[in-house]
């Protein structure tokens, strides 16, 4: 397979394996000006994550550590997320061939080893029969996990979504979130307003940066990242997810990308980056989409529930 | 040859002469002068000084302004007015009269070189003389290029012709004209100033804060008199129309908000303009009330600066005017650090440019490592004055230095990049031919040569240029086996709860402790057959966790016959009361417990005592 752009960025951060998001700002950017699409540099480093290649905070990045992990209702298969360097790559690519004796010793076992290319690195499906000694694949430092999309879930379920109540205002108020323009084309539009008293998601600066929190009562701020704030407004039905069961897809509709532990879980059932772009047999709209593959009814209601909404059935 | 006076009258009557009968307002402030500097052959940074100076030179003699009366009485309809960069001029010192208010004199002398705080010599008879001959040449046109709006003022005699054009901004109009249909005012009625004063006051009080609110309520509070004047001028003008009266371009503005690194396009929200469809590059959308213009086209930085980037249907033209540096300051009503026209003392702004200083800057500034590719971004805190070079003394620093640019950095302070097609670096800072390792020279195109197509191995190189050599390196891979990773995120995550069954064909069934046996029908998921991936599992979770019993196990058929037999985690074996109780089907499940009791049982099972109570379980249920 050609090696495209994106595979070029996931195979800097695996042999980089950490450093300033400045770092992997510059990257990306690059990378993005090499793809013709329209994609920019901060969108490619959302896909890396979601992916599960890489993991972020404020200042810095790494390289999530190479892992296996079988998909639900994915036919047995499994896929490769975190670390991709060259050495490894080699490796996995031959097999019967490697230095190292548990990836000969699977070599027998494997049904599956190809990479499907996608707007992002592609996705590399590893797959092997009953009887196989996967556990073996630590010794090269591949992690091995069972359903990672599902045991995020669990994980969002048990700890609740990323919020930090606050008592005091949160920053200068910066304006009011217009209800239910969150899942417009043009993403959410915020109304200057000279106070926060009534409940609602308001934005503030904050140390020159903007903050993101929902009014819940007199004294009390949940503060929240923006993509859960625009997508856990104050008791909104919008944005919308809707569930197409005959094909196990899941829409998630309008502009702003769903919250980055959420996007995670959707990805991580099939691997494959979600398919962008209207949908208008569907929402009947021309409202931007993302499409998930590989979501079973559960897994939606599940993914709504932790996002306090509806699934809407189509 | 065209002088610079007539370059920069061409410029201007191509700004403000365009084919459209709106009242025409020639409101003339920097940002105005900026946007035809480069129609005036003139650089952005300089384009104020350029343009006074320019039109100040034609205005010597003792009545600076006799020469153009006589120029403006014998200007035909048919040619463009060859004076209206000296109405300009008039018009841009009362813009920029704002430390003396209404003084306008003593601004007008400074800039004529005269002294004094009077009218200069003949400015009593000329400059109205101009005035007037400019409306007769809009009228004698019949209105195809505007209609006039300047006029005397009662108040100011002989400025008011001036002020008529600059008291209030196009923006403060389409407030006015807000106010107006706010306040149930139709157009051409007979009402006095007065009048629509009262009827506007209201509205205009409990309007949205907003810099024009600002401007008119104060002129309101300081020159009650003058604000009515200009009031009544411009309900005069209105023809109840909802478009901006004089806005011919609207001003993109560069934005940015680091807390997810995002760069986009603003306006400023004109209410006027709302549902209307706008353009830029290659992304369309609609005027929102609370957002105006909000557009991230992909090609977003080949726009910027770039000029005329796209247009509102039906209204202005959207403009990204050329700028050698772009100073950005927080706006709460972007909600983000949007562009400005200059250095604000002030405040903290960053400010963009597309090579780095040449001198590093004092210690308070700080480099900004978000700074989009190919721009350099420095944090300015408040009170910090900076010297900036100019366009073109950026682009001759650029030009003396070579330097690497891009690629995918692994050390930076041994320019080591990595070896891939996408890793290479450019050389930038170049104007002519760059050579690497003797290969064929590469053409530099706009300051920057690429190097992708040398296909370069790994190694050492070395790119010889006009200015200097520049040596890289490019490296396979940093990391070796064995390579520890640190925890992550994949650390803190439970392993799901699932259960999956090996399967290739046929059916799977569900037994449960008690002799209880079910058998569903599976299907390969669609979504494997679209990437043409192979299934050798069937999941199981859905189907255990709904059925009428406990299940223990789950069984499925396999090609080298021995079934696979599945436990069901605790955790999953929950009986549903709502699912549907389906007869067991007798003769199958004899099938199936044949299959598991004769000859080819599944080995691991062999000596697992609940696996043999479940299956008794079974034999006897089938037997019953």
């Amino acid at each position: 397979m050609t090696t495209t752009p994106y595979d070029d960025l996931l195979l800097w951060a695996s042999e980089i394996q950490a450093g300033s998001l400045a770092s992997l700002n510059r990257a990306a950017e690059w990378v993005a000006a090499n793809v013709t699409d329209a994609t920019t540099g901060r969108q490619l480093i959302h896909d890396l994550h979601c992916l599960g290649h890489i993991e972020t905070d404020e200042r810095k990045w790494a390289v999530t550590p190479p892992t296996w992990t079988r998909l639900a209702d994915g036919g047995g298969n499994g896929v490769l997320i975190g670390a991709r360097p060259r050495w490894l790559e080699k490796q996995l690519d031959d097999l019967d061939g490697s230095e190292f004796k548990p990836l000969r010793d699977l070599a027998d076992y494997v049904t599956e080893n190809t990479k499907i290319a996608q707007e992002g690195p592609a996705t590399w499906y590893l797959t092997v029969g009953p009887g196989a000694d996967v556990a073996g694949l630590s010794e090269v430092g591949i992690r091995v996990r069972d359903d990672l999309a599902g045991g995020l879930v669990s994980h969002l379920r048990s700890n609740g979504t990323p919020a930090v109540f606050r008592e005091v205002r949160p920053g200068e108020l910066a304006g009011r979130l217009v209800e239910g323009t969150q899942d417009g084309a043009t993403g959410p539009e915020w109304e200057s307003v000279s106070g926060d008293r009534r409940p609602g998601t308001y934005r503030y600066f904050r140390n020159h940066r903007l903050i993101y929190a929902e009014k819940i009562d007199a004294t009390t701020w949940r503060e929240r990242e923006f993509r859960w704030a625009m997508w856990f407004p104050h008791e909104s039905a919008h944005p919308q997810l809707l569930y197409v069961p005959t094909a196990r897809h899941l829409y998630a509709v309008g502009a702003v990308r769903l919250p980055a532990e959420v996007e995670r879980a959707l990805v991580l059932r099939s691997g494959r980056l979600p398919r962008r772009g209207v949908a208008q047999e569907i929402t009947h709209t021309d409202q931007p989409t993302a499409r998930y593959e590989n979501v079973t009814l559960a897994f939606a209601e599940a993914i709504a529930g932790i996002l306090n909404k509806k699934v809407v059935m189509h | 040859m065209m002088t610079n006076y007539e370059r920069w009258n061409r410029a201007l009557c191509g700004r403000f002469l365009q084919q459209n009968d709106a009242p025409l307002y020639l409101y003339t402030d920097r940002a105005v002068i900026e946007e035809v500097a480069s129609d005036a052959g003139v650089d952005t940074t300089q384009a104020t000084e350029a343009f006074l100076e320019a039109v100040v030179s034609t205005l010597g003699g003792a009545e600076p302004f006799e020469r153009w009366a006589r120029v403006a009485r014998s200007t035909n309809r048919e040619e463009q007015p060859p004076y209206l960069a000296v109405l300009c001029f008039l018009v841009y010192v009362a813009v920029e009269r704002a430390e003396t208010k209404f003084q306008y004199y003593p601004d007008l002398n400074r800039h004529l070189c005269l002294r004094g705080h009077g009218a200069p010599p003949g400015f009593d008879h000329h400059v109205p003389s101009i005035f007037r001959h400019f409306n007769e040449w809009l009228v004698a046109n019949d209105g195809r290029f505007g209609a006039p709006t300047a006029k005397e003022h009662a108040h100011f005699t002989n400025i008011g012709w001036p002020l008529s054009q600059a008291l209030v901004r196009p923006s403060d109009r389409g407030l006015l004209v807000r106010l107006f249909r706010e306040a149930g005012i139709r157009p051409a009625q007979r009402i006095s100033g007065a009048q629509l004063h009262s009827m506007i006051r209201r509205p205009l009080l409990t309007a949205a804060d907003t810099p024009s609110k600002t401007r008119l309520t104060t002129l309101d509070n300081d020159h009650p008199e003058v604000f009515r004047a200009v009031v009544e001028q411009e309900y005069q003008a209105w023809n109840g129309s909802v478009s901006l009266t004089g806005m011919q371009r609207l001003r993109l503005r560069l934005a940015y908000e680091p807390t997810c690194g995002e760069w986009w396009f603003a306006t400023l929200p004109v209410p006027e303009l709302d549902a209307l469809q706008w353009r830029v590059g290659n992304v369309t959308g609609k005027m929102r009330r609370a957002k105006g213009v909000y557009a991230t086209p992909s090609d977003l930085w080949s726009l910027v600066g770039a000029g005329d980037v796209g247009e509102i249907e039906h209204g202005p033209t959207l403009t990204s005017p050329p700028r050698a540096h772009r100073w950005l300051s927080i706006d709460r009503g972007v909600g983000g650090w949007v562009e400005v026209l200059e250095r604000d003392l002030n405040a903290d702004q960053f400010l963009l440019l597309s090579d780095p200083l040449p001198i590093d800057p004092p210690a308070p500034v700080q480099r900004h490592n978000d700074a989009p590719a190919g721009r350099t971004m420095y944090m300015v805190p408040s009170g910090v004055e900076l010297d900036l070079p100019t366009e073109a003394g950026a682009k001759s620093t650029s030009s003396r230095k070579p330097r690497l640019s891009g690629g995918l950095i692994l050390r930076a302070a041994t320019n080591t990049y990595l070896w891939c097609s996408t890793g290479v670096p450019e050389i930038a800072g170049v104007d002519d031919l760059v050579q690497v390792d003797g290969s064929p020279a590469v053409k530099a195109v706009e300051g920057t040569a690429s190097l992708r197509d040398l296909a370069l191995p790994p190694g050492q190189h070395t790119a010889v240029t006009n200015s200097g050599d520049l040596r890289f390196t490019l490296l396979r891979d940093l990391t070796k086996p064995p390579v520890v990773y640190e925890e992550s995120w994949i650390d803190s995550v439970p392993d799901g709860d699932r259960v999956a069954v090996p399967h290739t064909d046929g059916d799977v069934w569900l037994v449960g402790p008690n002799g209880e046996a079910e058998r569903r029908r599976v299907h390969t998921p669609r979504w494997l057959g679209d990437l043409d991936l192979y299934s050798n599992e069937v999941e199981m979770t859905g189907m255990v966790t709904n059925c009428w019993f406990k299940p223990a196990y789950v069984i499925a058929d396999s090609y080298m016959g021995k079934p696979h037999v599945i436990p069901v985690p605790a955790a999953l074996a929950i009986a549903d009361a709502d699912a549907e109780h389906r007869p067991i089907d007798i003769d199958a499940a004899r099938r199936l417990v044949t299959r598991l009791i004769v000859g080819c049982g599944p080995d691991e099972r062999r000596s697992d005592k609940a696996w043999k109570r479940c299956l008794a379980e079974l034999m006897r249920s089938v037997n019953r």
